[in-house]
């Protein structure tokens, strides 16, 4: 059975992983107004999963802008469907208790 | 420790964060349309000689990375056209579709398949790419609502 994953676990971190698992790559600004949180502590919560390798960060320049482009690692798409399964798994069990 | 109500709550909130975003930066309709019309060339080049047809291919390229372009900024996100559940399907669809008309209209090519003159399967793959690519779209937020 799959376990929880630390660094995956946090709120902010799980639904950031949820968004990037359903694109290629998303922009760091629509990241950031879907989670509803502030650019800081966006970047606070993405440096710990680049650093856990399950984020990919790339800067480019577009029409004289920097932007910020993530995306989710192998490890981390790895890592992350597994958080989803240990999740399944514990929400199954308060199903089968009602 | 994660309870059984709270590994619940936290599925609820990741397939909400997953449509919410889905929804902040739609795709524009326009978008479609542009896509039809890239179909619509790419039957259409077909039946033109080798240096038209070659003028027509890098058009159609450039057109088709200025498309990708587009999506990236438009939407704040790149999905590729190739992902499992239900816009595999549509994906699969288009390209048989595509590949139908490209062999009914270009006598040049097939002439013993021709159904359709190069125009109408033009417009034919115009409509059907421009639909087609609205109903991926659908499929996508379909695919995003029921992820879980």
């Amino acid at each position: 059975m799959s376990s929880l994953d630390p660094v995956i676990h946090a709120p902010v971190r799980l639904q950031a992983c949820a968004i990037l698992s359903s694109a290629d790559e998303v922009e760091f600004a629509l990241l950031r107004d879907a989670l509803e949180v502030s650019d800081s502590v966006l970047s606070k919560h993405l440096k710990q999963l680049e650093e856990a390798g399950f984020v990919k960060v790339r800067k480019a320049a577009a029409n004289g802008r920097q932007r910020t482009w993530l995306s989710l690692t192998a490890a981390g798409s790895k890592a992350f469907a597994a958080h989803v399964r240990a999740l399944q798994a514990l929400a199954s069990t308060a199903l089968a208790a009602e | 420790m994660t309870m059984p109500n709270d590994a619940a709550d936290a599925l609820a909130a990741m397939q909400d964060a997953r449509v919410r975003a889905n929804a902040l930066r739609p795709l524009p309709f326009t978008y479609h349309l542009a896509f039809g019309a890239l179909m619509a060339g790419w039957v259409y080049i077909q039946n033109l000689s080798l240096w038209r047809f070659s003028m027509g291919l890098l058009l159609l390229i450039a057109a088709g990375c200025a498309m990708y372009q587009w999506q990236r900024h438009a939407t704040g996100r790149f999905v590729s056209g190739w992902r499992r559940g239900r816009t595999f399907a549509v994906a699969l669809a288009i390209v048989a579709i595509m590949l139908g008309l490209l062999v009914t209209s270009a006598p040049s090519k097939f002439p013993d398949h021709q159904l359709f003159e190069p125009w109408q399967g033009a417009a034919l793959a115009f409509l059907a790419g421009a639909f087609g690519d609205w109903l991926w779209m659908k499929a996508y937020a379909a695919d995003l609502r029921a992820a879980r």
